[in-house]
């Protein structure tokens, strides 16, 4: 126990951070490419049930606003409904 | 092999007959022991044998001394009495493979050699009543029977002298039980000229309304009533199952009432006939009667108790009350949730008073105030009573459930109040059971253990057998094929077989 | 075996026996119940058996198809992994309590008539009480009454609906039903309740969060799932749950994100994962309800993961809230690490057994050209990995900080949580093995490149705007504060209202509970007169009374004979 103390952590670094959060930029690009690749009929084929599956990278576009959507409205009520942790004691 | 198959009927008798004087002859602790469990365990494996032959042949009749019936005495072998005896020397088997250390603490070694001469002659004289077809006969191994009875309840007097009162008691009883029985013998015979059941059965119609036959059936049955301890024939049964030996009350518990729910069943369907039982004379709304009492008030008193063997006495005569119901119901399935209640209310009692040896072998006392903190003493032994218990109580997974699910059955098939009613009865009872076997449990599980008790189990050659009960009620509990299966085969021979 | 004997009973009654054991024996026993019922449920095939005459009405003890197979299978491991987590437990009210509760929630499952299939209901709701009230402090007993009144309210309902239902049709099986009697309503609210659906749902965020460490994992994959059951049994094809269950899957994600608690975070998600299986039911299709039953089955592993890897942390820190915990990854690595896996599955990561499942009920609204609800399930499954995938890992395991000196979980936990974390992995991996015990037969492939990427887009989008968000200090911070619900209403103006009407009702209550003592201590009494110590029925006789009662009863035969 006393080892773990001192001992200092991959994640604890910041610029790891940043490694993570640069792989994860790539790693967005990397998905976000077959979609449009497939625009030009490279690489494989997409197979869309509806239209707006045809948007290429609907999903990643869909994924992006709908988190943003998700994080503004809990914050915007958040504000009217937060009340102390023992409210009901 | 097939020439000593062809005498088992007499063999499953005779052996332990005649192993009574060989074990006499013997002194010291072991040697009469193992020739009683020997040849009980020869006894049940015959048993057995007969058991599988007439269930796949058919019934078999053995003439006594190559004379033919009705002139010679008969055995009869049917799906019935193979059955009984089986159950008979299957429990005398368990029981004395449990016997030879706990018989030592109760009954002087100088003594054993007659003690278990009495034992050989008890199981010889159960197994004679269920396997003769002759009336008169009946009566002699009945006497064989109660007459070793006697001697063996009277051997727990060194624990408690009350012991001899109670044989005593027992003796009164049983005597006139038996001479009523004889007496009704004496009517038939008289009025028929013959003794042989079957020719008894073939001439019973003709001559039933007379007055000597009528009062033949009152004599049989209310002197079967006696032997079968119901209620209120009963009052001998407490007692002498309290102040007995652990292992005698064990083995009848598990036995000597069985045998004589076999007669009622026998005089009832075989020798009467239905039509005469419940047609004639008012037997279902008689015996109905004294059975929902029995079941009922004897577990009210069974809560009451303040000693675990007696308690468990008063069980024992409330179960024989689902018996009785089972009978007076005079439906196949009724008779089949009786047959089946013999084998396993015959597993599940015997399996509980030999726990409750097991704890007065280390305790020294069955009385419920001495069993505190058992549980944490005796950890066990106790959960076997606890098992043990569940199946008393009649809890699904274990026989006493199967028993009583087929009684229910058999109240509803009726389709009127009366089944309805007794369907409550029997859940009240059932209710009663629970309190009953909680209280030992509580007083074994949540009251401390007084100070300085020590932590022990009792010998390894008792818990073993107790645990192979144990195992067996929720074998047959849950495999159902053994008890279930036979009962239906000797109920519908019985049914079939009614004139 | 007895004929008909329903498998959920070999948990409700083995359950009698564990405050007999103890030890070593005890931990054994409760482990080998799961096993065996499920051995037995496999061993017993598809059919029905145990067929009971009552009243004129025939119970079926036990009905099997491959429906109530998948949800009694499931079950029986979510018992099993339960009971392994909660092994620490000395106290047996809570082995008991699970034993009865998973069993009955088997038993509800496998019945084939309405009146077994409500008896189990309602055992399910008071048996799993026991689990909240076994953390014993007020708050807890305080959710559980709530808890208690709410499921007995779905256990009268449902009483309700099958009188009515009886009285109409005479039938009692459990058999698909058509929306609009009143019955029928009655059904669906029962059901709803219990399902969670949108502002009958606070029981779940307000009591699975005070149950115990392994209360909570229990809690979460019982009654919510058999729920879901009993809707696909009655209600599949229903229009009206499509909408409900479009509304169930959006409604509780916002909370969820507010949420500080990392297990009441993970019940409002549970909460929007309902409303997956809702819509599933609701488009009714053979492969919807192939979807239904996989991610009923799939959602217990995950929820059931979650829950004890918070649970776990809970057992070690002593607290499940996010501001309280520093980096619990350098002291607790395997648990977390059991976390990003069940958060993984949550996510519906490519290999692990959500991205099977989700998909079939997305597919199946698609197959129907329902548009709109497909893309609230889509905001739902983006919304999910949010406010679990990346929030429970993140903020409850890998906060920067301090090690926070505790120790790793004990090992049954691991162990527990390792078996829930092979099948999820073995499920993504293998699904079309999982799909072979589905209803219906299915031909659906799972693994094609557009599944994977448009997944993985989903997922590292969200990802990536939830770090930005995180890093412009967007992201609403955790508070040690509530966020009010729908609860308010009862448990503030409703509450008020209650205690008096209470008062009212206590007080008659008593004089009935009074006058009802009287007549069962005079009945006691009496007993003990007649049949206790020295009565008349129990003390021993002298032989010559009993010879003269011989002789009486002799005579009257011989009357009777004549």
């Amino acid at each position: 126990m006393s080892e773990n103390m001192k001992k200092t952590y991959w994640l604890d670094k910041a610029e790891n951070k940043k490694k993570i959060f640069i792989g994860l930029i790539i790693a967005a690009i990397l998905v976000a490419l077959p979609d449009f690749l497939s625009l030009l009929g490279i690489l494989y084929e997409t197979h869309p049930y509806t239209k707006v599956e045809e948007i290429p990278a609907f999903y990643g576009i869909y994924a992006a606003l709908g988190l943003l959507v998700v994080i503004s409205v809990a914050g915007f009520i958040g504000r009217f409904l937060t009340v102390k942790e023992d409210y009901y004691d | 092999m097939n020439a000593l198959f062809s005498q088992a009927p007499i063999l499953a008798i005779v052996i332990p007959l005649m192993g009574a004087p060989i074990s006499a002859l013997f002194r010291g602790a072991v040697l009469p022991w193992a020739i009683a469990t020997m040849l009980s365990a020869a006894s049940f494996w015959f048993s057995i044998d007969l058991l599988v032959h007439v269930n796949t042949v058919g019934p078999i009749s053995y003439e006594l001394g190559g004379w033919e019936p009705p002139w010679g005495i008969e055995y009869v072998v049917d799906p019935l009495s193979a059955f009984v005896m089986m159950v008979i020397s299957g429990i005398s088997t368990g029981v004395l493979l449990y016997a030879r250390e706990s018989i030592l603490k109760e009954v002087s070694t100088d003594r054993l050699g007659m003690f278990f001469a009495a034992y050989l002659l008890a199981l010889a004289g159960m197994m004679g009543i269920t396997i003769t077809g002759d009336a008169f006969n009946i009566f002699v191994f009945l006497e064989i029977t109660s007459l070793s009875s006697y001697v063996l309840i009277s051997m727990g007097e060194r624990t408690d002298r009350r012991a001899l009162f109670a044989a005593f008691q027992y003796l009164v009883m049983g005597t006139i039980g038996a001479t009523f029985i004889l007496i009704g013998v004496g009517l038939l015979y008289a009025m028929t000229g013959t003794l042989n059941i079957a020719d008894i059965a073939s001439k019973f119609d003709a001559i039933a309304h007379t007055t000597p036959v009528r009062a033949a059936v009152g004599f049989l049955i209310v002197g079967v009533a006696i032997k079968l301890a119901m209620f209120p024939f009963h009052i001998w049964l407490p007692n002498g199952y309290t102040y007995a030996p652990s292992i005698i009350t064990a083995f009848f518990a598990g036995t000597a009432t069985k045998v004589s729910v076999y007669l009622m069943i026998r005089f009832i369907y075989t020798m009467f006939g239905e039509d005469f039982s419940f047609g004639e004379i008012p037997l279902t709304s008689m015996l109905m009667t004294l059975g929902v009492i029995a079941f009922l008030s004897m577990s009210v008193v069974a809560i009451f108790q303040d000693n675990l063997k007696r308690l468990l006495a008063y069980s024992s005569v409330a179960q024989l009350g689902y018996m009785t119901v089972g009978i007076a119901l005079a439906s196949e399935m009724g008779l089949i949730a009786s047959i089946t209640h013999v084998f396993n209310h015959a597993i599940v009692k015997t399996g509980l008073f030999l726990t409750v040896g097991a704890i007065f072998y280390m305790v020294g006392s069955t009385y419920i105030k001495d069993l505190a903190g058992i549980g944490q003493r005796m950890p066990i032994t106790s959960f076997a009573f606890v098992l043990g218990g569940l199946g008393l109580i009649g809890v699904p997974l274990t026989p006493g459930f199967v028993s009583k699910w087929y009684l229910v059955q058999a109240a509803l098939e009726r389709g009127d109040m009366v089944g309805y009613g007794l369907t409550i009865a029997m859940l009240i009872s059932s209710l009663f059971a629970v309190i009953y076997v909680w209280r030992v449990v509580e007083v074994m599980y949540f009251r401390p253990a007084p100070e300085g008790a020590e932590c022990k189990e009792a010998p390894l050659s008792m818990m073993i057998p107790c645990w192979i009960f144990v195992i067996a009620i929720f074998y047959f509990g849950i495999e159902t094929s053994v008890n279930i299966g036979f009962a239906e085969a000797a109920a519908s021979f019985l049914m079939g077989g009614a004139k | 075996m007895i004929e008909g004997l329903n498998p959920g009973l070999i948990l409700i009654l083995g359950a009698l026996l564990v405050p007999f054991t103890s030890g070593f024996i005890r931990n054994i026993y409760v482990l080998a119940l799961p096993i065996i019922g499920l051995y037995y449920t496999w061993s017993l095939g598809l059919g029905s058996f145990g067929h009971v005459e009552i009243l004129g009405h025939t119970l079926i003890l036990t009905k099997i198809d491959a429906l109530a197979r998948v949800f009694g299978t499931i079950f029986h491991i979510a018992a099993f992994a339960g009971l392994l987590y909660g092994l620490h437990v000395k106290d047996p009210q809570q082995h008991v309590a699970t034993l009865i509760y998973a069993g009955a929630a088997i038993a509800a499952v496998f019945s084939g008539d309405l009146v077994s299939l409500f008896s189990y209901w309602e055992l399910t709701a008071i048996s799993s009480a026991f689990l909240i009230f076994a953390s014993r402090n007020e708050r807890a007993f305080n959710a559980g009454m709530r808890y208690l009144i709410i499921q007995v309210t779905s256990g009268v309902l449902l009483l309700a609906g099958i009188a009515l239902y009886v009285a109409q049709s005479g039938n009692m099986d459990v058999a698909p039903m058509e929306l609009g009697s009143a019955a029928s309503w009655l059904f669906l609210i029962a059901f709803g309740i219990k399902t969670a659906f949108p502002l009958l749902h606070n029981w779940v965020q307000d009591a699975y969060p005070q149950a115990t460490v392994s209360g909570t994992v229990i809690l979460s994959a019982f009654t919510t799932k058999l729920a879901v059951y009993a809707l696909a049994r009655f209600f599949a094809g229903e229009d009206i749950l499509l909408w409900i269950g479009a509304i169930m899957v959006i409604f509780p994600v916002f909370h969820a994100t507010l949420e500080n608690d990392l297990r009441r975070t993970v019940a409002y998600s549970m909460n929007s994962q309902q409303g997956f299986m809702v819509i599933g039911v609701g488009i009714g299709t053979e492969l919807a309800l192939n979807g239904v039953a996989a991610h009923a089955t799939v959602s217990i592993l995950y929820t059931c993961l979650l829950f004890m890897a918070t649970g776990a942390v809970l057992y070690r820190a002593g607290t499940a809230k996010i501001t309280d915990l520093g980096a619990v990854y350098k002291s607790m690595p395997l648990t977390a690490m059991f976390a990003v896996i069940g958060s993984l599955v949550i996510m519906a990561f490519p290999l692990t057994a959500a991205f099977a499942s989700k998909s079939l009920i997305l597919s199946a609204a698609l197959d129907g050209k329902m548009v709109i609800l497909w893309l609230a399930m889509l905001f739902g499954a983006v919304a999910v990995i949010d406010n679990v995938g990346l929030k429970i890992p993140l903020f409850g395991f890998f906060k920067p900080g301090e090690d926070m000196g505790l120790q790793e979980a004990p090992k049954h936990m691991l162990l527990a949580m390792g078996v829930l974390s092979v099948l999820a992995i073995g499920i993504g991996i293998f699904p079309s093995a999982f799909f072979q015990i589905l209803p219906y037969p299915i031909e659906y492939h799972v693994y094609t490149a557009s599944h994977v990427v448009t997944q993985l887009q989903l997922i590292i989008f969200a990802a990536l705007v939830f770090v930005c968000c995180v890093k412009f200090n967007m992201y609403p911070k955790p508070q040690d504060t509530l966020t009010l619900d729908f609860d308010w209403f009862y448990r503030k103006p409703l509450k008020k209202f209650a205690i008096n009407l209470g008062l009212l009702i206590n007080a008659g209550y008593l004089g009935f509970l009074r006058m009802s003592q009287a007549v069962i201590g005079w009945f006691i009494t009496k007993a003990r007169e007649t049949h206790g110590g020295q009565g008349l029925l129990s003390r021993t006789a002298a032989s010559g009374v009993a010879v003269s009662i011989v002789m009486l009863l002799f005579g009257v035969t011989l009357l009777l004979v004549y």
